[in-house]
């Protein structure tokens, strides 16, 4: 053994085989040998004249003690150790490095004493001079002060202001940023928690030298630190200590009123960061000139990153001050600053038509932000002024300013909690303001009407139990009024509708008793048609009422009367705005349980309508119509989802049964048939058994919730649905039995019937394909697949590989390459998350994955007639797509896109150029290596005159460009500022203003403006 | 940094122009109008406050006008007060805008409304004198503010 080892040591100085530590660290964690016996071996060496093979000696004691287990020293050879290599300090200077990094691994030894530790930093202060190593070596000595005081503190504070001083000398002048990360962690826990004193200004110096930090990193850099660490860093030192207040406030005054926007950023930030720690007493001084600094910036940088950090220190030092102790001294108290601040810009809110009132009300706002009592003042202070302000007004822009403000300050005023000893100042206005808020309503800008209404939500939700049942009723008349008039704009009354609905959520008697009556009696009022009418027309009621309508109580007061609707024939006209209304409703209120009792006595409703007067042929075709049909599986698929399993079992059968209720007795499938295909005018009541009414409702009901149908008749639907998906009905009764059935084949089961069934469509689709394919076959196909594809399944091979055939066909493979639509776009009514689909994880990820390579090679075999399919088929696969797998794969689709471009179809060479805009955000330096070729393409498509819609994307796609780096960017900018030249003269002024953009954004893209 | 006038008045932007139909037809031709041209400058960025020449009311609808057929614009620009010292900056940056974004066949005045301003003439004559905005956007200090003045806001946020 000790041969071994002896020979190790040998190989190891002589420098042949490094890996020798390592070994002899197994040994001695296996103790094998002793560290005595590894000493003798490195007898000779430690000792040599030559300096080089010394210091290999002491390398490799260093190597060693990082290998093994850091508890397996005992402290007296820890202690003995730490002595040796110390001595070692102070021998030939090439010998510090590897004797630091053995001290390294010594005091990250839990058996370290604490007069070792002292030892250590002793002679490394005494010994070593940081500023004459290397980076690397100067780290080492920083990791060795943090791993001591992370895990040493109290034996590090013993060493008192020596540690500091040396510590000081050590950080003096370092300039790497690697280093200076880890030295500014050491210097926040020693400014923390040893006492600096006679220390503290030039603690404060060794690391105040670097602010503002300024530094770039160059994009090779492989340490990866970036500024923004460096800015963390050092701005927790500064704020350390309360000591280094009267340093560090007249520094940050001075960097203040740098013309640099990055430092005057890093100054406020450092500001908000300090003010807390350095506290009342330290800032009382500077309060003042802060404040007017943060005045200008507010007023008058117009840069709204230097406004928020303004802000935000505003907010800090009024915390701040906030904490103060009380004194008589009025000047020293947080009042007589607020005070100060009220007094030197309240002014402002008084001339709302100029350009400082909305800084002044954001300036305010963060003053009232900073604490309760800051609040409460500042809102007595203006809310009065404000309200009086506005009422003097005639002009609607300051008026709009004014409600404005009053709102940031009621949204401020929510930041804190309120009781009835201390109510929300803004409630001592509530009379002021709802009268301020109706007059706003009766402006006829909709921005001040908007505005007016926000502000009337927070008020009623702030001071719910101050306003009497009398003050809510005639707001709520009022919003009603103002709701139904026809003139209203959409978005004031889409802001009117959230205000309504949530005071009827507090105020349930005002729904019962007001506003549903009101409501109501709009939608039956038959004089409600006549033309020039003030009032909503009825469609405009029924979405009203979908909007107002949350919770149990008012759905309830809601469906009851619209279900009434669905059963009156009268009504008839109205059937797509009363479905409407249904789908929407069910999709806001399902998610909650006490709702779904009234949304399941709808499916019923629809269910007996359906069943009852399906048979005539006035009621057919109203229920038949393609809108009415999805309002109403929307409205069963939203509540669906949501059913528990007896419910669904309950609606299951209840809709299977009417299903197969005359095949029983009829059993006349070719009948079904026609009427299924059967136009609404050739309805033969009596036949109808199934048709695309009833597989429309059907879907939902068996496809949107967790439970899979256990219907006897189930595997009989399945065999009926793929027989029709087969036939050549027209295209939307198509879709729904297509989509019906791949919601079905997506939950089924894995096992035989699954197996069997899609055994038996794969089978009957080769054939007809084969024979006399056309393209509902196609897209039937597509959708199945989908299905497979959504859930994983082992089939999808063979199915998206008789998609592949099909693309190079010539009369079907347009069919196929929009079948890749279908394939790779999610849907929003089947095959959802929502509708609890077996959806794979990252499934699109995994087919592109599995299928770039068979479209690649599939488009370069293809004849010239067909290769747009298989382009076509690309884009459709990535769009989407998450840029980490496409990246890798570029090289290889790149040259397809570009392909794409050239093809003279619109759709794909629009996909296409969406797909190029995603890339230059994405993966710019892969554009960047193709711009040579990408942009004569694109310069070209500028001018393409079939489209205005080719040549928009083509001059958006051109401006995305300037994203990329500017020397890429550079060669080209005469030849594209001169070639857009043209377009500027364009016919269509949609296609001018793009060019006008994009020739802009080429200009501009080198100005310095960064 | 003093200003001319610190707390200008501030007016309503205009709403967005509607997209007919029409304008998203490919056989039909639209014609420069007086809105598309004011659409182009009033986005211009004042040279002192964080406000775009519309806000302060300096361009307006009413004083662009325009001649699809004869090729020629016309954009009469108001300064906030008599004095304004920028005139003459805001006027450059509202020619290099239309230099920029104009099809070369419109010939261009750009002029100070009448009456609203000390010197009108003077910088009238500065801002027709092609030779002279040449020039002055030869110095390189100069393009930079202009530049900054036609920055969209997006990019400077």
């Amino acid at each position: 053994m000790a041969a071994s080892m002896a020979s190790y040591v040998e190989n190891f100085i002589s420098g042949f085989d490094d890996s020798a530590a390592k070994l002899i660290a197994k040994h001695l964690a296996a103790k094998d040998v002793s560290w005595t016996e590894i000493i003798e071996d490195l007898g000779q060496y430690l000792t040599s004249p030559t300096t080089s093979t010394r210091a290999r000696a002491t390398r490799l004691i260093a190597d060693i003690l990082h290998y093994i287990p850091n508890d397996l020293l005992t402290e007296k050879e820890v202690n003995l150790l730490i002595t040796y290599i110390c001595e070692k300090l102070k021998d030939h200077h090439s010998l510090q490095p590897p004797a630091l990094y053995g001290l390294l691994a010594l005091c990250k030894a839990p058996h370290l004493s604490s007069e070792d530790l002292s030892m250590v930093c002793h002679q490394i202060f005494t010994e070593v001079n940081c500023q004459s190593l290397a980076q690397g070596d100067r780290r080492i000595v920083f990791n060795l002060f943090y791993a001591l005081l992370t895990t040493r503190l109290k034996d590090v504070q013993k060493l008192g202001g020596d540690f500091i001083i040396g510590f000081i000398q050590m950080m003096d002048s370092e300039k790497d940023p690697r280093n200076l990360v880890i030295s500014f962690a050491c210097a926040q826990i020693i400014i923390r928690n040893i006492p600096l004193g006679a220390f503290k200004e030039e603690m404060f110096e060794v690391v105040s030298c670097y602010f503002p930090i300024d530094f770039s990193p160059s994009q090779t850099d492989p340490s990866g630190i970036k500024k923004e660490d460096l800015i963390l860093g050092l701005r927790a030192c500064l704020a350390a200590s309360p000591l280094f207040a009267e340093y560090c406030l007249p520094l940050l005054m001075e960097k203040l009123t740098s013309e640099l926007k990055s430092a005057k950023i890093d100054a406020l930030e450092t500001l908000a960061a300090c003010a807390k720690t350095y506290g009342a007493n330290n800032l009382y001084e500077f309060q003042s000139a802060f404040f007017s600094s943060i005045k200008k910036e507010v007023f008058l940088s117009g840069d709204p990153a230097v406004e928020t950090a303004a802000l935000s220190a505003l907010t800090s030092l009024v915390t701040a001050i906030a904490t103060g102790v009380t004194t008589s001294n009025k000047r020293h108290s947080l009042e007589g600053f607020v005070d100060e601040i009220l007094q030197e810009c309240k002014n402002h809110l008084l001339q709302p038509e100029l350009m400082l009132m909305l800084s002044t009300g954001r300036l305010l706002q963060s003053v009232a932000m900073a604490t309760s009592q800051s609040c409460d003042q500042v809102v007595r202070a203006v809310m009065p002024l404000l309200v009086d302000t506005f009422n003097k007004q005639t002009q609607s822009t300051p008026k709009h300013n004014v409600v404005l403000v009053v709102n940031g300050f009621i949204g401020v005023t929510q930041c804190f909690t309120y009781s009835d000893n201390n109510p929300n100042p803004i409630l001592t206005y509530k009379a002021q303001l709802v009268d301020m808020y109706k007059k706003s309503l009766g402006e006829d800008t909709s921005s001040i009407q908007v505005l007016g209404l926000r502000g009337l939500d927070k008020l009623l939700v702030l001071g719910a139990q101050q306003f009497s049942p009398d003050e809510v009723s005639d707001v709520a008349q009022l919003l009603l009024d103002t709701i139904t008039q026809v003139a209203c704009e959409d978005s004031v009354r889409c802001e009117c509708t959230d205000v309504l609905r949530n005071v009827m959520c507090t105020n349930p008697s005002l729904a019962e008793n007001t506003v549903y009556p009101t409501l109501f009696k709009l939608l039956h009022n038959e004089n409600m048609e006549v033309p020039g009418q003030e009032c909503l027309d009825r469609p405009g009621v029924l979405e009203v009422i979908a909007g107002i309508t949350k919770g149990s109580h008012c759905l309830q007061l809601a469906t009851k009367e619209i279900y009434k609707l669905l059963n009156n024939e009268t009504f008839h006209s109205l059937y797509p705005s009363v479905t409407k209304c249904l789908a929407r409703l069910s999709s806001s209120c399902s998610s909650d349980p006490a709702c779904l009792g009234s949304l399941t006595g709808g499916v019923k409703v629809i269910h007996n309508l359906v069943v009852s007067r399906c048979r005539v042929e006035a009621w057919y075709r109203v229920l038949s119509d393609v809108e009415v049909l999805s309002n109403l599986a929307e409205f069963i698929r939203h509540q669906a989802a949501h059913w528990d399993h007896s419910v669904s079992s309950e609606m299951q059968s209840l809709f299977m049964e009417s299903f197969f209720r005359n095949v029983s007795s009829n059993d006349n499938q070719d009948d079904d048939l026609d009427v299924f295909k059967g136009q609404p005018h050739n309805f033969c009541p009596l036949k109808a058994s199934c048709d695309t009414v009833f597989v429309s409702l059907l879907t939902p009901v068996l496809a949107s919730g967790t439970k899979q149908c256990d219907h006897v008749h189930f595997p009989e639907l399945t065999a009926r649905l793929a027989g029709f998906m087969l036939e050549p009905l027209d295209p939307a009764p198509h879709l729904t039995v297509c989509k019906c059935l791949a919601a079905i084949i997506n939950k089924e089961p894995l096992g035989k019937t699954l197996d069997e069934l899609l055994t038996s469509i794969k089978d009957k689709l080769t054939s007809v394909l084969e024979l006399q394919g056309q393209g509902h076959h196609v897209s039937a196909l597509s959708w199945v697949t989908k299905a497979l594809v959504l859930r994983g399944h082992s089939f999808v091979k063979d199915f998206v590989n008789m998609m592949f055939n099909l693309l190079g066909s010539s009369d079907l493979g347009h069919s196929a390459a929009a079948g890749f639509c279908t394939l790779l776009t999610d849907q929003s009514d089947v095959l959802t998350s929502e509708m609890h689909a077996n959806i794979r994880i990252m499934y699109r990820q995994r087919f592109f994955v599995e299928y770039l390579s068979s479209i690649v090679s599939g488009y370069q075999a293809s004849g010239p007639e067909t290769k747009q399919n298989w382009l076509l088929a690309l884009s459709y696969l990535m769009q989407g797509l998450d840029k980490h797998v496409l990246i890798p794969e570029l090289n290889k689709i790149y040259p397809l896109l570009v392909q794409s471009l050239l093809q003279d179809d619109l759709d794909l060479q629009l996909v296409t150029m969406e797909t190029l805009s995603d890339l230059i955000c994405s993966a710019p330096e892969v554009i960047s290596k193709q711009i040579d070729s990408l942009i004569p393409k694109l310069l070209k498509m500028t001018t393409y005159k079939p489209s205005m819609k080719v040549r928009i994307s083509a001059l958006k796609c051109l401006a995305g460009l300037c994203s990329l780096p500017i020397p890429v960017l550079v060669p080209y900018k005469a030849q594209v500022v001169r070639a857009l030249v043209p377009v500027l003269g364009d016919r269509k002024r949609l296609v001018r203003a793009q060019a006008v953009t994009a020739r802009q954004e080429w200009i501009m893209f080198d100005a310095e403006d960064k | 940094m003093s200003l001319d006038n610190a707390n200008p008045v501030v007016y309503e932007r205009t709403r967005e122009r509607e997209v007919l139909p029409e304008d998203e037809d490919d056989d039909i031709e639209d014609l420069f109008d007086d809105r598309e041209v004011f659409d182009l400058i009033r986005e211009i960025n004042d040279p002192e406050h964080p406000l775009t020449l519309e806000e302060l009311n300096v361009v307006d609808s009413e004083n662009v006008h325009v001649n699809d057929t004869e090729g020629t614009v016309e954009v009469l620009f108001t300064p906030t007060i008599p004095h304004c010292s920028m005139a003459t900056l805001i006027g450059l940056s509202i020619r290099v805008k239309l230099l920029r974004a104009l099809p070369p066949r419109f010939k261009v005045d750009v002029k100070i409304a009448p009456g609203t301003h000390a010197s009108e003439d003077a910088v009238n004559k500065q801002l027709a004198d092609k030779e002279r905005v040449a020039a002055a956007l030869e110095n390189s200090h100069l393009l930079k503010v202009v530049n900054q003045c036609l920055a969209s806001k997006r990019k400077l946020g």
